[in-house]
């Protein structure tokens, strides 16, 4: 009996002593330990390759010294479980509270405009995080290197602003520049070309410098992905005129619905003279890759490049840190030479110089509307998009910061995007997925050894119209899907004034989710319209 | 001398504190559910309504939340419009007006197959009860933009932006004005109108004034632009200027200085351009 007692004792004594741990433990994990009252800020993204997670723990590390009180916490999430980790999380109420996101994840066009908030009005406000610098009083937005260009484009709210970006990314050459000596030999009049034809000239002393030594060696490593960068840029860079001829709206730019809407109503096709010439060009670079790079990855053309077979490589900036250090030869970073009034091929179109690489930012980064601590985290989002943090992140990453006025390494100075030539959007050679894939799977007909412009045409275009019509109904789906939960949104800003005491803020939110709702249903209109009047 | 606290008293004091404050707690619960549905958390929503007074503003509440709810079945929005439909019918009130625009939308977007003519005729019948109201002035702007597109008369594009312009006098609330404003003048570039009357709509819509950041800064853009397509170079010059003051760093600005140029070339030139 008393064993028994006893023994009963001993068991209540453990499950208290289990309850008190385990009560410890989520107290501690909660709060980031008992020692630890700091307010948390979690920061999310999928950026865990080499580079970004440092350049973040630097601008950790200092805004903490600045703000003792607060605690920045990064969460990496691998790419390949981003969406779904990120739907899970939002929907449970346990989202980060700043969270990288990207208007390409598939399936996942709700998201911002259900668990993001748009951050248009601070962002035209000063940083005051760059108080003192070159950049003290100017707006926020003008801050970064592209106006947040993408981040207005992408947009879910027509008009709104939800995000803040951290790097720039560029397409560029990356060189060779032992292979280049040799190649061009002791020519004292060598200078890197300019010009799309004096690249030419390269190319050809490049096939000759090959055929003289034996050695395999050509002008581009070659792979799928690096050839439809390279390739893209030339298209859009080579179309100028026709993006300006069909900008009817006057944007300056091209929404992928209009070059959609316009193909469709018969404005533009691959049969027009400029589209031919700008395929032309394309057929002719891709002949400087080894046979059968469509089939190729990334990695290949990294291979092909590393094992000095090519002169050139062109990649992202993302790679300029890890292809600079680990090359047993120097490597350049150059800029694409554009073709120009007198080019051959497409001078005959040529409307202007083109922007040179997209000179555009990237790694945005959303704030989580039901986020417990959003003060903080705002707070967090001024500073990590300051000068002071865009060159914290850039020296520790290798990748160029987004913010204007910071200083480039010199090894990166070409990489930088340059707004030095016109930016018209393009959308030739996708304008989704549907798009995409039908100009992909063709294109061993215009660059294969048996290819032509005109049997890449004639295979293409029978395709391409339901291509462009399944991709315009995807974008107004998308805007329809980032449309209905807006209802709720600004029934409840307008509720608000009229059972609780009226502010200002709760009109503002309203009158411009109205506003913005208004142009995306114009826009969902128009694509519906068209695809109602060139239904077969 | 004050009198003894006795068990009674204390009772009596707590029951009198938890009756004043009924009514204050009842309000907030409502606002709060509101603000979680303004947040898209439509489960809290849901639990903070339950506290709240049974009232018209929260069976509207109630009825959003239905709207709103995931996954979305076209059963769930018609329990929502009947719901939608006896408020409607009960009194002419603020929640009235709402729930005939809410009505409206279910049928312009939320059902799996939109019913335009449906929604044109709630939007219809607010404008008739409501004319000067908030949300029947939004409905007439949804109205414009189904007769523009989406109605099956009438069928020609000058008909529609007649019809359409028709609606532009009774919005009145300069925001809308606006909005219907450039909804207008983009439709009438959709269907190849004149620039000129395109212009006209938006600089109408410019006097209004009131967007801000990316919008404002597209808008400007496009009269800028337009404005040069039609030979204004003295305009789109002041509409290029007021872009670039706000847009600094935009990469359409590189094309919006080059546009500058040109047009100082033109004017110099003697070209002088109207306005």
């Amino acid at each position: 009996m008393k064993a028994g007692w006893t023994r009963g004792r001993i068991v209540l004594l453990l499950a208290l002593a289990g309850y008190a741990c385990l009560a410890w433990w989520m107290f501690a994990r909660k709060t980031g330990g008992l020692a630890d009252s700091r307010t948390t800020v979690r920061i999310a993204h999928w950026q865990i390759e080499l580079g970004p997670p440092d350049g973040l723990e630097a601008v950790i590390k200092r805004y903490e010294e600045l703000n003792p009180h607060i605690r920045v916490e990064q969460v990496k999430v691998p790419g390949r479980i981003y969406a779904q980790w990120l739907r899970t999380n939002l929907v449970g109420g346990t989202g980060a509270d700043i969270i990288e996101y990207g208007y390409f994840l598939a399936g996942m066009q709700d998201v911002p405009i259900r668990f993001f908030e748009p951050i248009t009005d601070l962002l035209n406000e000063p940083n005051p995080y760059n108080r003192g610098t070159p950049l003290e009083g100017v707006l926020w937005r003008n801050t970064f290197l592209d106006g947040l260009f993408n981040e207005q484009i992408y947009s879910p709210e027509v008009g709104q602003i939800y995000s803040v970006t951290l790097c720039q990314v560029t397409i560029r050459f990356f060189c060779n520049e032992d292979l280049l000596r040799e190649i061009v030999g002791d020519d004292p009049d060598f200078r890197f070309p300019e010009t799309f034809d004096e690249l030419r000239g390269l190319f050809a002393r490049t096939r000759e410098f090959a055929a003289r030594t034996g050695r395999p060696v050509r002008s581009l490593a070659g792979a799928k992905l690096n050839a439809e960068w390279l390739l893209d840029f030339m298209l859009t860079s080579s179309l100028l005129a026709v993006s300006v001829e069909m900008d009817r709206e006057g944007q300056l730019t091209r929404y992928q619905r209009n070059v959609q809407m316009d193909y469709l109503r018969g404005r533009w096709n691959y049969q027009r003279p400029e589209l031919k010439a700008a395929l032309e060009l394309v057929r002719e670079i891709a002949q400087e890759m080894r046979p059968g790079f469509i089939q190729l990855e990334r990695d290949d053309a990294v291979r092909e490049f590393m094992n000095g077979h090519a002169l050139f490589v062109a990649t992202g900036t993302w790679d300029a840190t890890s292809l600079i250090r680990l090359a047993d030869f120097p490597v350049s970073i150059r800029r694409f030479p554009q073709p120009d009034a007198n080019d051959p091929v497409v001078g005959d179109f040529h409307y202007g110089r083109a922007a040179d690489g997209s000179g555009l930012t990237a790694m945005a980064m959303y704030l989580n509307k039901n986020g417990r601590n959003k003060e903080a985290a705002i707070d967090f989002m001024r500073f990590m998009t300051s000068l002071e943090a865009g060159q914290l992140f850039m020296d520790h990453s290798g990748w160029i910061s987004s913010v204007r006025e910071t200083v480039l390494p010199e090894y990166l100075e070409p990489a930088l995007g340059l707004v030095n030539g016109y930016m018209l959007g393009g959308g030739y050679m996708r304008t989704g997925a549907n798009t995409a894939h039908v100009f992909i799977q063709n294109m061993y007909r215009l660059v294969g050894p048996q290819g032509s412009v005109a049997g890449f045409i004639a295979a293409l275009e029978p395709d391409m119209t339901a291509a462009q019509r399944a991709d315009l109904r995807t974008d107004v789906r998308n805007l329809t899907n980032a449309l209905r939960p807006q209802d709720a949104e600004v029934m409840a800003a307008r509720a608000l004034n009229r059972v609780a005491t009226p502010t200002s803020a709760n009109d503002h939110r309203a009158e411009s989710l109205e506003t913005s709702q208004t142009f995306s249903e114009l826009n969902i209109y128009q694509g519906l319209t068209v695809l109602v009047e060139t239904a077969q | 001398m004050a009198a003894p606290l006795t068990p009674c008293r204390l009772i009596g004091f707590v029951l009198l504190a938890c009756l004043t404050a009924l009514p204050a707690v009842a309000e907030p619960k409502l606002a709060e559910a509101w603000r979680k549905v303004a947040g898209h958390l439509y489960t809290e929503a849901g639990l903070a309504l339950r506290g709240a007074d049974e009232s018209r503003e929260r069976e509207l509440a109630a009825t959003v939340m239905l709207a709103a709810q995931q996954p979305t079945t076209d059963e769930r929005l018609r329990e929502a419009e009947r719901r939608l439909e006896v408020l409607a019918a009960e009194t002419d009130d603020a929640v009235t007006e709402v729930a005939l625009y809410l009505a409206g939308r279910l049928h312009q977007v939320h059902f799996l197959r939109a019913d335009h003519p449906r929604a044109a005729e709630y939007y219809e019948t607010l404008a008739i009860r409501f004319p000067q109201g908030h949300w029947a002035q939004l409905g007439l702007v949804k109205l414009a933009l189904l007769q523009l597109y989406m109605l099956p008369e009438p069928g020609g594009p000058v008909e529609r932006l007649a019809k359409t312009g028709a609606l532009l006098p009774r919005v009145t609330r300069p925001q809308l004005r606006r909005d219907l404003l450039i909804v207008l003048g983009r439709t009438r570039i959709f269907y190849d109108q004149p620039l000129d009357a395109v212009l006209t709509d938006l600089l109408a819509a410019d006097e209004i004034g009131g967007l801000t950041g990316p919008a404002q800064g597209e808008f400007l853009l496009q009269i800028a632009e337009l404005s040069f397509w039609a030979g204004h170079l003295r305009q789109s010059r002041d509409y290029f200027t007021r872009y670039l003051e706000l847009n600094t760093a935009d990469p359409r600005a590189y094309t919006a200085n080059e546009r500058l140029k040109q047009i100082e070339a033109r004017l110099m030139a003697g070209e002088e351009g109207s306005s």
